[in-house]
């Protein structure tokens, strides 16, 4: 059977090559899967049967003469305008994939050459996402996710954007050692984050890319981000006064 | 090279260099990807199916890696999850076809006789074939992977081999 195996083989190297899609995808496929169980086989089953009970009761109680099915849609979030390529407003970017995020992709951001226009964002994000980066010198090197709901994201964009102005001029700063946390306000829908990044160590300046820094000084912004904190990070807040 | 190490509500994390793990599953998902997609492809499978059905099948091992990696074979058993996902959507357009009263639609043809023939056998034999002479598990392996006995999978190769033999017959030796 030397000659089948040998078949195989020919046939399988004269195949078309494909090359593997990102682990991402893998991933995705994985959190879809978890999501979807709940409406197929036993979980669907579960469901139907304890709506079923619950109108039956209701039915017997004499609560209930009749049964109306009603399908609501969610209203569609208003129509964003984006910014891209101005050199003003917020900065648009997408929300890194877990699976891609790695340490050197997140600590990319560069806020030179920064434009006269302040960091700045929208006021009313409906979530956060927070990337927080541990730096150069961290072996291995792991990056942690956060996330905010809408409430914390907007208390943390009005601490944000209270913020002043970097200062002008020479400024003695602690060592940097490149620690950081990327924050991406999400605005309902599919549209784009919008990132600002928080330095953790050196000068800590809060910036997006292109845009003027600010000084993260207010104690607002220190404690709102130590509650979305990994437990690793708040030992790096409140940052510097 | 990235795998989530912990997860709750709030936060997840990744450990993207040092922890064996993630780095084994990347290495072995490279290595193994494009071998699974062209079996597929000489399978019958056209090309984007076969990316989708290898992408399912690594994305359940990546799901349970941790047990995964510990089998004797990870490559056995990811391509028994992904000839068990080709059976399903087999029957899925074997029963399309039937319902919309069309008929049957013939399995693509390739240069290679061999493969059509193995795509022709039986959901079993085909993994055991494709087991034992491509990937070259002994037979206590694929009895492993297949979760059946040594004897069944030696039967299961015999009665492949028997199918196959015309296949093998038809070809003609070199001058």
């Amino acid at each position: 059977m030397t000659d089948l195996k040998q078949q195989l083989n020919n046939g399988i190297k004269s195949a078309p090559a494909i090359e593997p899609p990102p682990i991402g995808s893998l991933l995705e496929r994985t959190r879809g899967r978890r999501r979807r169980r709940w409406f197929t086989g036993t979980g669907a089953a579960v469901i139907v049967a304890v709506t079923c009970l619950a109108v039956v009761v209701d039915v017997e109680r004499g609560h209930v003469t009749n049964v109306k099915i009603a399908i609501e849609t969610a209203p569609s979030s208003p129509p964003r305008t984006l910014a891209h390529g101005a050199n003003y407003g917020p900065v648009y970017a997408t929300i890194p994939d877990p699976a891609m995020a790695t340490c050197s992709a997140i600590s990319a951001l560069s806020n030179a050459p920064a434009s006269p226009a302040l960091t700045t964002i929208d006021p009313d994000p409906t979530g956060v996402v927070a990337v927080w980066n541990p730096g150069m010198n961290a072996r291995p090197c792991r990056v942690d996710f956060s996330r905010g709901d809408a409430v914390e994201a907007q208390a943390l964009a009005a601490a944000i954007l209270s913020e002043p102005a970097f200062p002008p001029g020479g400024r003695s700063c602690p060592a940097d050692f490149g620690r950081n946390v990327n924050l991406y306000f999400s605005y309902g829908g599919d549209g784009p984050a919008e990132i600002v990044q928080q330095d953790l160590s050196g000068c800590e300046p809060l910036f997006a890319p292109g845009r003027a820094s600010r000084l993260a000084g207010n104690m607002a912004t220190s404690s709102l981000l130590a509650s979305i904190a990994p437990p690793s990070y708040r030992s790096y807040l409140p940052l510097n006064p | 090279v990235a795998e989530i190490v912990s997860a709750d509500a709030r936060s997840w994390s990744l450990s993207v260099q040092g922890s064996g793990k993630g780095v084994e599953f990347e290495l072995w998902y490279q290595a193994e990807f494009g071998r699974l997609a062209r079996v597929m492809i000489r399978l019958g499978v056209d090309r984007e199916d076969a990316a989708d059905l290898a992408g399912e099948a690594f994305s359940r091992a990546l799901q349970r890696w941790s047990s995964v990696s510990e089998m004797e074979s990870p490559t056995g058993w990811v391509y028994r999850v992904a000839f068990n996902v080709l059976h399903r959507l087999e029957r899925r357009r074997a029963l399309e076809r039937r319902v919309l009263a069309k008929r049957s639609v013939p399995v693509p043809r390739h240069d290679v006789p061999v493969w059509d023939a193995v795509a022709q056998l039986p959901l079993r034999q085909r993994t055991a074939v494709v087991l034992h002479y491509l990937l070259d598990l002994p037979i206590r392996q694929v009895a492993s992977v297949m979760s059946v006995k040594e004897g069944t999978v030696a039967a299961t190769l015999a009665a492949a081999r028997r199918a196959l033999q015309p296949v093998l017959d038809d070809r003609e030796d070199p001058p």
